[in-house]
């Protein structure tokens, strides 16, 4: 059974990091496999990476419907348990009501999306990482993981490249 | 154009004064990651002698005008507060109003201006969520500032008290306390959100207590992209979702007057007035910070003419609209006749409050329109500091007249009353705006105020063409 390596390159450019990827590629190491880590957030079109589906936007309409859930328990069901009548308005006025179903809306929408891009995220990150300070430079870091007898050939196409700091990377704390 | 530079265009060569124009925009002045990062942190990081008397001198303002007396009034009792029939609504509320509006700005240039891709957002976005936040935080004090009894302020929460009371949510207070609730949130995260890169950044650079600091807040970011993915779809929901958020704060704020049937509140065009307001005011305001803290933080290179420029024309654009409202709303209560609402329009035009409405309207509308107009005066930082001051204060005594003066008259000239304000209530006015500048100041210095990300994005999208004879700057998208 092969062991398996991870190794680290990093660019200065898109250009050399767009042909190292599509180099790595035709060695048969999969998307999956290789990390890109950059200070900018480039599109995987521009870098040449499959695109990425998540389900932050599902995380979003959850959170939303769960607002208008404890809007309605808030504004439609507890008067109703606790009766104070406003002199000229129903127990349970509909234009006040749909305004703070707006609003619960609104706030479970906020927190739920920041709370699902935690989640999706892992954030925080507490254990080691593989990681190159570097990258806030304006660099872009490829790692790689594969199987040992390609790691000569993917450090190749890191040199054919022109990679800076090309490696065999310990997760570090961050 | 020149006879050389003419010929040198034609050859496909940028002339030395072309090239010298273009790169007066920040877009077009590319500097390598490394050196930006440095610029901003040593900007962080670089406090001096004169900042720190500065800070100190607010700490004692805000911990003696403000909480110390704040602190006076809840240990006296509201009877040291110039509020009495009929005005029971006073400077603390006008001051609530203001600085809500204030914090309109962060989102306006934030979410609008990103949603609507104008490019020189970038450099100023986080300097206008920080004025967001803590002049919410600012508000939010004022609310229980101004119930006196701030100790049973608890009462508004929604549990299944001893009383058998639940909160009355027929009252447009409680759509205020969500309301604002949601909109802190909000903005608070959305401030978070973008900053979270260059905390990684800032991580990764600094020592001491500064790393453990941002070591925390950056989360353990590392830049994968998987992470920017998500990054960027939170920023783009937050986005969306805060601009209605927004206008429903400041909306429901003028309910707290329009729902009520005391004259000159109850109008229905409140709500896009005092909105329209906000933003004007909350623009101002950005402006004067963004010139303070680019000369004390040196961040010429980041915030430029044209951005001044760019929300100095904003400015002007927003004093014509709120001339628009703020003259409907006068004339619906002229026109009607109502004898006590025209004794409003006689208190502000020749009474009492004559002198703050003329103040008002020459802050607002007179000194915008004569100047604003002109290039020369929008990119000169003395002049805009001094506009846009002239334009908070013009602002804030709106509200002054609005929620003091119209309180003072109604249907029954026996329950009529006059209003000044206490020492007391001057303190804590005064105080909040010191507290306001000292937490922007302590921010400012733990906080990257430039989004060194955001800006770096933007050169790399940002070149200049040939079009024709001309070089023109073209931008590219990178974003998915």
């Amino acid at each position: 059974m092969s062991e398996h390596a991870v190794v680290m390159g990093s660019f200065l450019d898109i250009e050399p990091s767009a042909d190292a990827l599509d180099d790595l590629r035709s060695l048969g190491i999969a998307d999956a496999d290789i990390t890109v880590m950059s200070s900018l957030p480039y599109s995987p079109d521009i870098l040449g990476r499959p695109h990425r589906k998540t389900r932050l936007p599902v995380v979003s309409l959850v959170a939303a419907v769960l607002g208008l859930l404890a809007g309605l328990f808030f504004t439609a069901i507890t008067p109703y348990l606790y009766i104070v009548r406003v002199g000229g308005q129903p127990i349970v006025p509909v234009p006040p009501t749909l305004l703070l179903l707006y609003e619960f809306i609104m706030l479970f929408l906020i927190v739920g999306t920041f709370g699902g891009f935690l989640f999706l995220n892992h954030f925080p990150l507490d254990k080691p990482q593989y990681y190159d300070p570097k990258l806030n430079d304006g660099r872009i870091s490829i790692l790689v993981h594969c199987p040992a007898e390609k790691m000569p050939d993917a450090m190749a196409v890191f040199e054919t490249h022109g990679a800076q700091d090309i490696h065999e990377p310990e997760r570090r704390e961050l | 154009m020149s006879v050389l530079d003419r010929a040198e265009s034609r050859a496909g060569v940028l002339s030395p004064r072309a090239e010298e124009e273009h790169r007066k925009s920040l877009l077009l002045d590319p500097r390598p990651q490394e050196e930006l990062n440095t610029m901003v942190l040593e900007a962080m990081q670089r406090t001096g002698r004169e900042y720190w008397i500065v800070v100190g001198i607010l700490v004692v303002l805000a911990l003696g005008a403000f909480l110390g007396t704040w602190l006076y009034m809840i240990l006296s009792g509201m009877g040291v507060t110039g509020l009495s029939r009929p005005n029971y609504w006073g400077i603390f509320i006008a001051s609530f109003i203001f600085w809500i509006g204030i914090s309109h700005a962060g989102t306006f240039i934030s979410a609008i201006l990103r949603i609507f891709s104008a490019e020189y957002r970038r450099p100023i976005t986080r300097a206008a969520e920080m004025m967001t936040t803590t002049s919410l935080l600012v508000a939010a004090s004022f609310l229980g500032i101004h119930v006196g009894r701030v100790w049973v302020s608890y009462w508004i929460v929604p549990y299944p008290n001893q009383r058998g009371l639940w909160p009355n949510y027929h009252s447009p207070f409680l759509w205020d306390e969500m309301a604002i609730i949601t909109y802190l949130v909000g903005s608070t995260l959305y401030l978070y959100l973008p900053l979270i890169p260059d905390l990684a950044m800032a991580r990764d650079r600094l020592a001491g207590w500064r790393r453990k600091l941002y070591r925390a807040m950056a989360l353990g970011w590392t830049g994968t992209e998987g992470q920017w993915h998500h990054l960027n779809l939170a920023i783009k929901v937050f986005s969306v979702v805060i601009i209605p958020v927004m206008f429903s704060v400041h909306t429901i704020v003028s309910w707290d007057l329009a729902m009520t049937k005391a004259i000159g509140w109850r109008s229905s065009i409140f709500a896009p007035y005092f909105i329209v307001g906000a933003v004007f005011s909350g623009l101002s305001a950005a402006i004067t910070v963004l010139l303070i803290a680019r000369s004390s933080m040196k961040l010429h290179y980041f915030i430029r003419e044209e951005h001044i420029n760019g929300l100095a024309r904003l400015v002007l654009i927003f004093s014509f609209v709120w001339t628009y409202f703020f003259f409907a709303d006068f004339l619906t209560e002229w026109y009607g006749g109502d004898a006590a609402g025209h004794t409003l329009i006689t208190l502000q035009t020749v009474g009492q409050m004559a002198p703050f409405w003329y103040t008002m309207l020459f802050f607002n509308i007179v000194v915008p329109w004569l100047t604003l107009w002109n290039g020369r005066i929008r990119r000169s930082p003395i002049a805009l500091l001094l506009i846009t001051i002239g334009i908070n204060i013009g602002m804030y005594l709106e509200r002054y007249i609005i929620v003091t003066g119209f309180l003072r008259r109604n249907h029954m000239p026996f329950n009529w009353g006059d209003y000044s304000p206490s020492i007391v209530e001057i303190g804590i006015v005064g105080g909040s705006l010191c507290t306001f500048l000292l937490l922007y100041a302590l921010l400012s210095r733990l906080v990257p105020l430039i989004p060194v990300w955001e800006v770096r994005e933007g050169q790399l999208t940002h070149s200049l063409r040939r079009v024709g004879r001309a070089t023109v700057p073209t931008v590219a998208e990178l974003e998915e």
